[in-house]
């Protein structure tokens, strides 16, 4: 999993049914994680612009997540927020800039 | 999923049978801010893209199952799709 934060929500009316009544939001991986490009991901937790979050990259853990009562739904995506995050505390670690 | 840009499409009439009747485009990877962050990557596309387009795209293993239809155990040689064409975002 990353930590990224919020930065807005994805409006796309012309997608694929599986990702229909999907809340996509767009998030900024947090310096040191996928070099900081922005990633679509699906919102599990109600989060929104602004929440630091933790956001779980598997597509196996994403259908999971998503459709709970029927996992081996055909899910076209990898990204998915599982968390708000509270607070975070480094010791002597190193991250990338 | 990613952001990108569609910069064209590619046609192809002789290709593996499992790949008939899908639209091919180059699509680039792009930020919130529509700039290029990486090389050019040709991916299928079942939503109907045009050139100029910002889409949301999807790599790996699950661009298989954005193919309508398709089951989750599935042998489409296929490693990035196109999602969904994104109207606004913030």
């Amino acid at each position: 999993m990353i930590l990224g934060k919020v930065i807005s929500r994805v409006v796309s009316s012309a997608k694929l049914r599986a990702l229909a009544e999907r809340q996509l939001l767009l998030v900024k991986p947090e310096p040191g994680f996928l070099d900081g490009q922005p990633v679509i991901a699906i919102d599990t937790v109600q989060a929104g612009p602004g929440d630091l979050v933790l956001v779980m990259q598997e597509g196996t853990g994403a259908r999971q997540c998503v459709n709970p009562d029927n996992p081996s739904a055909p899910l076209p995506a990898q990204m998915v927020i599982v968390g708000v995050v509270d607070s975070v505390s480094l010791v002597d670690c190193r991250v990338r800039e | 999923m990613q952001l990108g840009i569609v910069k064209g499409s590619v046609v192809a009439s002789q290709k593996i049978a499992t790949l008939c009747g899908m639209a091919l485009k180059v699509v680039e990877p792009c930020d919130d801010s529509r700039k290029s962050t990486g090389d050019a990557i040709v991916m299928i596309d079942h939503i109907g893209a045009r050139n100029g387009d910002l889409v949301m795209w999807v790599g790996k293993r699950e661009a298989s199952l954005a193919i309508p239809g398709a089951p989750l155990a599935n042998n489409y040689p296929v490693d990035a799709a196109i999602t969904g064409i994104v109207d606004d975002i913030g």
